[in-house]
């Protein structure tokens, strides 16, 4: 059986233990929030946390330019060196990576190198993860002050994946209120999300 | 999940949880499965849990809710929504139970090894199982000679089975509110008794429910007494014939009590009902010294004349009010048409035959059945008697003449008319509780307020079968000294006010909550009259070519019970 070439999005352009960022090959086209990628070999996998898109000179920001334009395209048009100037970003928090030919849950022992392609992860790669889902306690205590939409972004996505199960989202959500004893307010706020 | 750690021999009942804690003394704490629903756990359910080392058996003594954080009280998950509900049920809130180990299971099912009382509890997160059927069997026996059916177990159809010689060994006691079943108990045992036929017994039917007919008063309808279902091993005796007669029954013997019969005791018994003060009633001793043993009561209640009583309490240096009130009071016996002077007959003599025979007897007390004096001062008189023929008779047998006589049991209602602390230690009902069983007589005492008898009575009642009580001091009563009274306590309240009774003490190894057996249709009589358990060892004495009169006694009552139903 020929399997299908997994698509490539970016590199690694910064990265530690806990986090890595990727520039994406083409502008606009960064992963939603939540999507879990894979960065290098042995596969580092993190969920995407934060998609940003910016100016590539740091010194040189982004300015308005659309006060006379018709539409946004019309922009572009006007200014075709604005895609050249301009990259697409995104962050992802590591909560696994590749170990004995399957995914294991936790920190790797080294961040990935910089530079190492990024996948979106199939499901080969995703199993491992939702089999135990104790990769949900690493995305809650990620710090991030938006780390419950990247909690209920990921578990939409995996629970739009039939092959999960129809009891995905239940399970998820008791390891949620496992997780969350003490804190119900913010463990309302996430189901009401996943409802 | 197989076996759920339960021993690989059997089919465990359904998983119920984990142990968390607890205690021996206090019992165990349970969190409930998140499969499980609070709701389908009842107080008094069995469990069993599977320990490291030993399987234990348990009964639920509560249940309760819990929730991981406090703080979900003030600001609760949105369970209309289904799937939130489904999330916070078993994770962030549950059930627990509160269980009371009483025994220990034998490893595996076949094993030779009874039940043993639990000395420990299991460890921690050991596995819990509702109690299969399998194992109230092994818990509770199988229904034949020695094991009277009782009941079922709440939500099971498994026969819950009474050890009727532990049963008879101690004074029993049936206990209830008004209304909640304890005349159709006491019926029960008194059939399992018969049953068993290892005991005669001597019912002091107050309300002429046991003899020929009893009264269901839910169905309106009439039940079948003891004499119409076991017709050659009951005796009615009856102290008002007409109101017999009345109803349709036809008494093997009317009683009779002679005045010489009635001794001072019978009157110190008789002080709260005839309301006599302690100088009054004792003034019965004097009279008896003075009058003479036989003859004091008649010749004293024939005195006519102030004068002459007060000659008469002159006599006896006892005060004239004191002795003119027990005059009074006592005239009273002259309106029961049971007392006379003469009887025809011994009763006494008369009972004891029946009893010696293995029969059993019913004393009906017809109109005199509401009268309370009658009631006390009849059953104290014969009680008294055939206990003073038991002890002489156990003595003799003891020194080598004669044989033991019968195990008997004394059935009483109003039982804390008799045992109530001011007279218990006086009756010969007090007597027999305490140490009677030395001389092959018990008590089966019927109540609705256990708290109004002496508690050192009450601690004396081998086997307790209690339907509904909800006075604080009558469940404290009943449950004192039985280990986890505390937590049994909420499982007695909690009976339903029909057809249920928490059953516990000798007669059973733990302490069980059963749906009463049924009493009152055709089927269910020849099930008590001929159970399952004694056609099969007919059946097996035909095969084994036993002898011809056994054959026929047998085929005659076949033959009688066909005719009966």
């Amino acid at each position: 059986m020929t399997q299908e070439k997994p698509q490539r999005i970016g590199e690694v352009i910064d990265a530690d233990i806990r986090s890595f960022d990727v520039q994406c090959y083409t502008l606009w086209r960064g992963p939603s929030l939540g999507t879990l990628v894979r960065a290098g070999e042995p596969s580092v996998v993190g969920v995407v946390s934060e998609v940003r898109t910016e100016s590539l000179d740091p010194s040189r920001p982004a300015i308005a330019r659309g006060q006379d334009a018709a539409t946004e395209d019309d922009i572009y048009k006007e200014n075709p060196q604005l895609t050249q100037l301009l990259r697409t970003r995104f962050h992802a928090m590591v909560v696994g990576c590749s170990e004995d030919g399957g995914i294991r849950v936790g920190l790797p022992s080294a961040p990935p190198r910089l530079h190492a392609f990024v996948f979106a992860c199939d499901l080969q790669h995703t199993a491992g993860l939702t089999r135990s889902l104790d990769f949900l306690r690493l995305l809650l205590n990620g710090n991030g002050p938006a780390s419950d939409e990247v909690v209920v972004a990921c578990l939409r996505q995996l629970g739009k994946e039939s092959q999960y199960g129809k009891d995905f989202l239940l399970r998820a959500g008791k390891a949620l209120a496992q997780e969350l004893a003490g804190q119900t307010p913010r463990l309302n706020g996430i189901l009401r999300r996943l409802a | 999940m197989t076996t759920n750690g339960a021993s690989p021999q059997e089919k465990p009942g359904q998983f119920l949880g984990l142990v968390t804690g607890g205690s021996l003394s206090q019992g165990v704490e349970v969190r409930l499965d998140a499969g499980v629903s609070v709701e389908d756990m009842k107080d008094g359910t069995h469990v069993t849990i599977q320990g490291e080392k030993e399987r234990f058996i348990g009964i639920v003594t509560d249940v309760a809710l819990g929730m991981t954080d406090p703080n979900m009280k003030y600001a609760p998950p949105d369970v209309s929504d289904p799937y939130i509900a489904q999330v916070v049920k078993g994770s962030m809130t549950y059930g627990t139970l509160s269980v009371l180990p009483m025994l220990t299971l034998p490893a595996a099912l076949g094993a030779d090894d009874a039940p043993k009382p639990a000395k420990t509890v299991p460890s921690h997160f050991s596995k819990v199982f509702r109690a299969s059927e399998r194992d109230e069997e092994l818990v509770f026996g199988k229904e034949g000679k020695t094991h009277f059916f009782i009941g079922n177990p709440l939500d099971m159809e498994t026969k819950v089975c009474l050890n009727m010689e532990e049963m008879v060994k101690r004074s029993c006691g049936v206990f209830g509110k008004s209304g909640t079943g304890k005349t159709f108990l006491t019926r029960l045992l008194l059939v399992g008794i018969l049953q068993n036929d290892g005991a005669s017994s001597l019912i002091f039917d107050m309300h002429s429910e046991y003899g020929w007919m009893g009264q269901d008063t839910d169905r309106g309808a009439t039940v079948k007494g003891l004499k119409q279902l076991f017709p050659a091993k009951v005796a009615v005796f009856s102290l008002d014939e007409e109101h017999s007669r009345r109803r349709g029954v036809s008494p093997d013997f009317v009683l009779q009590v002679g005045y010489g019969d009635i001794e001072p005791e019978d009157v110190e018994l008789l002080r709260q009902t005839l309301s006599l003060s302690d100088v009054a009633a004792s003034s019965a001793w004097n009279l008896q010294h003075k009058l003479g043993a036989k003859g004091w009561l008649k010749t004293f209640l024939d005195i006519e004349g102030g004068d002459a009583l007060a000659k008469l309490a002159e006599d006896l240096n006892i005060n004239f009010q004191a002795l003119r009130a027990l005059y009074n009071r006592l005239s009273r016996l002259k309106r029961y048409a049971f007392i006379t002077d003469k009887p025809l007959d011994d009763s006494v003599n008369r009972i004891l035959e029946c009893l010696d025979q293995g029969k059993h007897v019913v004393l009906e007390f017809g109109q005199y059945g509401n009268d309370l004096t009658a009631y006390i001062l009849v059953a104290n008189l014969l009680t008294r008697r055939i206990h003073e023929r038991y002890a002489r008779r156990k003595q003799e047998a003891e020194g080598g003449r004669g044989k033991p006589p019968r195990p008997l049991v004394i059935v009483i209602e109003e039982a804390h008319r008799f045992l109530n602390p001011a007279v218990a230690p006086q009756t010969i009902f007090g007597t027999i509780a305490r140490e009677d069983r030395k001389f092959n007589v018990t008590l089966m005492v019927i109540d609705q307020r256990p708290s109004a008898i002496d508690s050192e009575v009450m601690s004396q009642v081998g086997t307790k079968l209690t339907c509904l009580l909800d006075n604080e001091r009558d469940v404290e009563a009943v449950l004192a000294g039985t280990p986890g009274s505390r937590e049994l306590r909420t499982v007695l309240s909690r009976l339903d006010s029909k057809q249920q009774a928490l059953i516990f003490g000798h007669a059973v190894p733990m302490p069980v909550v059963v749906r009463t057996r049924q009493y009152g249709a055709s089927g269910e009589y020849r099930d008590l009259v001929q159970p399952e358990w004694s056609k099969g060892r007919m059946a097996g004495q035909g095969g084994n070519g036993a002898n011809g009169a056994g054959e026929s006694a047998e085929e005659e009552l076949d033959r009688k019970l066909k005719g009966m139903f």
